[in-house]
């Protein structure tokens, strides 16, 4: 049951990232939700149900974006899920401050890639622009992820 | 032979996953778009609701700013009327022909970009209301952008400021003529303007025609800054988007 309730919880990320978020948006730039129900999915779930998460949120995430290049979220969501899966077997990720490290990590890594991306096709990015949402977004989305994991339930985010 | 089968195995994964994520995946997003029409538009109202109530007394102090600027317009609105009448009476006597060469449909602004490196809007019109990909899209105050994506009843539409979008430009006081890019932030960029183009700042930039998709004289913006490009070949400029991309509620799809 739980399974599924996170599907539907994904989805709903989706459409609150196109719609809602954007009154949240600070210095034009919106919290990554879908990146962070990522990392809660590869903490909370086993590798296959994280990995299905992911390819979900990534889809969500293409669907409502531009979505050039091709399906770049959904594959880096998906790598993600097997980096953290990887990385939550080898050390322990108990404490929310270090989670949301991680996910200032990945969201900056996320950041950092899908610009250079933008820029090796040769679309125009003054360099403000570039180091501010690369470094600010990926705060904001760390910072969403916080609030994200005080108002779920304790015992939807019990392993 | 064991490693052999666990090769055979992870280059059939890959060729698995290469086939899902390139040719199954842009097939599944219009799908998907067309599926999430209904939540799309609810939440879009709870957001203007919900922005309504956050923002009340910025939007008191700015409906009353607006109510004098009304008045005002009210006026010239009048005089630029009694203008337009002389014009078609004249445009008549000399026998004119009076066409109208593009039909528009109007379409509602149901959700934005999820991500920070695009500047989209998601439409509520789709291939039903008769939008293909590439039409313009404009509103009374100028070009807004480009339909970069159709399903059946929903449509995006890729923003002037978004780093993908070019359209051929003129400045409409001198007919200089550049290439106008979006970068992500606030403001466009005026490309490829030789060394003693005549351009300064407040002209008005408007599309050039060059290009089929965008008929000439749709305004752009208006000059902010002249810069000279760092290999100094070159001059830029700095362009404020005529419309305000950020309050964009609904836009008229130019059918050609």
């Amino acid at each position: 049951m739980r399974n599924w309730i996170f599907l539907a919880v994904i989805f709903s990320l989706g459409i609150m990232q196109a719609t809602l978020l954007d009154i949240f948006r600070i210095f034009n730039l919106k919290a990554d939700l879908l990146l962070a129900s990522v990392v809660i999915a590869s903490l909370l779930f086993g590798s296959g149900w994280a990995v299905f998460y992911s390819l979900c949120a990534g889809i969500a995430k293409d669907v409502f974006s531009h979505g050039e290049p091709a399906s770049l979220n959904t594959v880096m969501f998906v790598l993600y899920s097997l980096l953290l899966t990887w990385l939550s077997r080898k050390i322990t990720l108990e404490n929310n401050y270090l989670r949301t490290a991680l996910v200032f990590m990945i969201a900056l890594l996320h950041n950092v890639i899908t610009g250079f991306v933008w820029i090796c096709l040769g679309k125009t990015l003054p360099y403000g622009i570039f180091f501010r949402v690369v470094f600010l977004a990926s705060f904001y989305t760390a910072c969403a992820f916080l609030v994200l994991l005080k108002v779920s339930p304790k015992e939807f985010l019990a392993q | 032979m064991f490693r052999l089968k666990k090769t055979l195995k992870l280059f059939l994964v890959f060729c698995f996953a290469l086939f899902f994520f390139l040719s199954v995946l842009p097939a599944l997003r219009t799908p998907l778009l067309d599926t999430s029409r209904q939540p799309l538009i609810i939440l879009t109202f709870l957001k203007r609701e919900i922005g309504a109530i956050i923002f009340y007394h910025r939007n008191f102090t700015r409906n009353e700013k607006l109510s004098r600027e009304v008045d005002f317009l009210r006026q010239q609105l009048n005089t630029l009327r009694e203008a337009y009448l002389e014009n078609l009476r004249l445009k008549q006597m000399f026998s004119f022909k009076q066409s109208q060469p593009h039909r528009f449909v109007a379409a509602r602004v149901i959700g934005r970009s999820a991500d920070n490196w695009s500047s989209t809007v998601i439409l509520d019109k789709g291939e039903l209301s008769g939008i293909k990909r590439g039409m313009p899209a404009v509103t009374y105050l100028g070009l807004l952008g480009r339909v970069s994506e159709t399903a059946r009843s929903t449509s995006k539409l890729m923003l002037i400021t978004d780093p993908n979008f070019s359209v051929s430009a003129i400045v409409q006081r001198s007919r200089q003529e550049g290439l106008v890019s979006g970068a992500l932030g606030p403001h466009l960029i005026m490309k490829y303007l030789p060394e003693g183009a005549d351009i300064k700042v407040s002209d008005i930039i408007v599309t050039s025609g060059l290009n089929e998709t965008y008929p000439k004289g749709l305004i752009i913006g208006t000059v902010e800054e002249v810069g000279r490009e760092f290999s100094g070949l070159s001059r830029y400029a700095v362009i404020k988007p005529a419309v305000n991309l950020s309050a964009v509620e609904e836009t008229l799809i130019m059918l050609q």
